[in-house]
């Protein structure tokens, strides 16, 4: 098995020809390993301690480094963006061009995979994506282009790309849509001045209920912003609104949860003032938190099943009390996602007892299979419990030492203590380096079009 | 604003597109081809076009038609051209034509299509023809249940005209049926359903063993939407 470590074509382009020559299966390898960023699994040996927990590894070639260090493309004006890709005929999921607006997101929410190792910030320049969005619309016919970055709205020029960009698409009448909105009056406003906005929901995430638990997580939003964004909303035409939240958060209480209780009914009545009396739409929709690797909350296990359900039926009651929809994710598949996430590579054998028990397209509910799942855990004499709810210590060996995204283990460290103390922690793009390693590490900067607002 | 007709095929793998696809491949095909499309207004603008009635999922189309505004004249040849590159495999434009100001759309320039069906080949001829007389002209009232919705269908009534042809080798023979577009029209499906049996055949509908050959307007003559005459069954 061959891995590439984030940004394949950094590393893919040059050996990409030699792949199809006649070489042997090993010497392939053996050439790839050579390349900055693959990953060649079966070159390195994992030791596993007697408490179940990775001990070390090895790499088992002389020529190689201890760990796989990803690669990164520092200017991403001239790395490659796929402008022309397939159109399926048939409906599929995402019926839009997409365009990266920049990599990369240092808000650090400290729960979020991507936030930490997609970093530094690397925005493209209004020029590229002018050019880039020209190309999809041309190459695609895509009746919608979405900006789908991490959070898009924090691009620092939007102002000398938002009204080009919406003139490029004036001709052709394609609509430019935002996959999520930041919680705040200015992005909603934006949002709505986008060509093709549909008038329907508005998505909103404010992840918790209380700002004691939003600052843990990292979360820089506050309740006068959700109000403030709310009320533009209903200025702006929206008639229903989405509010996400994550239930069995590190360090949530009772108190917390009907925190979400408390915002959903102030939302409720920021909405109605707004609207004159009118009700305004309210659905809301809680998954359940899922400890990820790379990230300050990689040592916090998740919460056991049962408490969790017992969580979302509590919420569920006081949401629906006030007369909003509440929706949760199903909280197996969360308890498998966190099984997996957290996994070492023994979770090979699982995956495959799965596949072999007929599990396919677990995603879709009316698929999956949890039992099968079960059962496969057991047939690879593994616990899923072990690899879910387990809180690490942090001086052990993390199955995912051997990749290196460039985050110094002191900065996730630093980061989850003070998430404990219910410390902020600024964004790195206004201006101070939070010193999470990533930039000295491989050379590069934060890359902003403009400077800081 | 000028607006056309496009004539085009939809044939091999594209058959297999359901109307709803097809719709979708058309308008993001226009859209690459660069022609210069007329937009509805409103939050959802999308461009002007219509279809003729749909084919059902499987179904081959030898001369549909589509009718679009641009917002400016073009030579036909370049037109066609520019979106004939856009379009898959089994889609294809044969002609195109600018329509006079005023014509009536393409949903209202039709009224009956042919369809052509290559029959299983497990009955003989004589067997096909005796069954074929009682659909067309028994005196036993044949009906067909449609199961979405259970609505009833008199078999015969939509039911203008039908000629078997004996073909040989592996499709046999063929049917040709001219059907009228109407609500108490029952759906191709119903009349082969009804068919088989007559013929004693155990095979059931085959969407992909249908051919609409043509479409038409019958009002004494027969009229395709490109404004020429047609004999019954000329192609
Ligand atoms: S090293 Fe500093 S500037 Fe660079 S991404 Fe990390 S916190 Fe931001």
């Amino acid at each position: 098995m061959l891995s590439v470590i984030r940004q394949a074509k950094e590393s893919a382009g040059a050996p990409g020809a030699r792949l199809r020559a006649r070489w042997s299966r090993r010497r392939l390898l053996e050439k790839l390993a050579g390349i900055p960023g693959v990953y060649i699994p079966s070159f390195y040996s994992v030791e596993y301690n007697k408490n179940g927990g990775v001990q070390s590894f090895t790499a088992l070639r002389p020529e190689l480094q201890s760990c796989v260090r990803r690669r990164l493309a520092p200017d991403l004006n001239d790395a490659f963006f796929p402008t022309a890709p397939v159109v399926p005929l048939a409906e599929a999921v995402h019926e839009r061009g997409m365009l990266e607006v920049f990599r990369g997101c240092t808000r650090g929410c400290r729960f979020c995979q991507a936030g930490m190792i997609y970093r530094p910030v690397r925005e493209r320049d209004p020029r590229t994506l002018l050019r880039q969005a020209r190309e999809i619309i041309d190459k695609t016919g895509y009746e919608d282009i979405s900006l789908v970055s991490l959070s898009s709205l924090d691009y620092s020029d939007l102002d000398g790309l938002l009204p080009a960009l919406g003139d490029q698409c004036t001709l052709s009448r394609t609509g430019i849509s935002l996959p999520s909105l930041r919680v705040d009056s200015f992005s909603v406003g934006v949002a709505q001045k986008l060509p093709g906005g549909r008038r329907t929901s508005l998505t909103l995430a404010p992840e918790a209920g209380t700002q004691r638990l939003r600052d843990v997580i990292n979360k820089g939003v506050t309740e006068a912003d959700l109000l403030e964004a709310v009320a533009a909303a209903v200025a702006a035409g929206w008639s229903a609104i989405k509010l996400y939240f994550m239930v069995g958060l590190p360090t949530e209480t009772q108190a917390d949860l009907e925190g979400i209780g408390d915002l959903v009914r102030k939302a409720q009545r920021a909405g109605r003032s707004a609207r004159g009396g009118k009700k305004l739409r309210f659905s809301i929709s809680a998954s359940s938190f899922v400890p990820k690797a790379h990230t300050p909350f990689q040592w916090e296990g998740q919460l056991p099943r049962q408490q969790l359900t017992e969580s979302h039926a509590f919420l569920r009651d006081l949401v629906k009390s006030s007369g909003a929809d509440y929706h949760w994710h199903d909280i197996k598949t969360s308890f498998l996602e966190a099984s997996l996430a957290r996994g070492d590579r023994r979770l090979a054998e699982v995956l495959f007892e799965a596949w072999r028990r007929g599990c396919r397209f677990d995603g879709w509910t009316e698929h999956f299979n949890f039992d099968l799942w079960q059962d496969s855990f057991r047939a690879a004499g593994l616990d899923p419990e072990f690899y879910a709810g387990r809180r690490l210590s942090y001086d052990e060996v993390l199955p995912w030492d051997l990749i290196d995204v460039g985050i110094d283990r002191e900065f996730l460290v630093r980061e989850h203590r003070r998430a404990l103390a219910g410390v902020a922690t600024a964004d790195c793009r206004l201006g101070s380096c939070e010193g999470c390693g990533v930039c000295p590490s491989f050379g590069v900067e934060p890359r902003l079009v403009k400077a800081s607002r | 604003m000028v607006e056309y007709r496009i004539e085009y095929s939809k044939t091999g793998r594209a058959r297999w597109l359901s109307h709803l696809e097809l719709v979708r491949t058309f308008t993001r095909a226009l859209r690459r081809s660069g022609l210069p499309l007329v937009f509805s207004r409103g939050f959802n603008p999308h461009p002007r076009l219509s279809y003729c009635p749909s084919l059902g999922v499987g179904v081959a189309g030898l001369r549909e038609y589509l009718d679009v505004d641009l917002a400016a004249a073009m030579p036909l040849s370049e037109g066609r051209a520019s979106l004939g590159r856009q379009l898959p495999p089994g889609l294809e434009i044969g002609c195109l034509m600018e329509l006079p100001p005023e014509a009536p759309g393409i949903g209202k320039t039709v009224n009956c299509a042919w369809y052509r069906l290559a029959l299983p080949p497990e009955q003989t001829v004589d067997t096909w023809q005796q069954a074929i007389d009682r659909l067309v002209c028994g005196s036993d009232p044949l009906y067909y249940k449609r199961p979405k919705d259970g609505k009833l269908f008199d078999v015969r009534s939509g039911l203008a005209v039908c000629r078997l042809t004996e073909v040989g080798g592996k499709m046999s023979s063929v049917l040709d049926l001219l059907v009228d577009f109407g609500e108490a029209t029952a759906p191709l499906r119903g009349i082969v359903e009804t068919l088989l049996p007559l013929a004693e055949t155990a095979g059931s509908y085959e969407p992909a063993r249908v051919t609409r050959m043509a479409l038409l307007h019958q009002n004494g003559g027969l009229v395709n939407p490109l404004g020429e005459r047609k004999q019954l069954w000329e192609t």
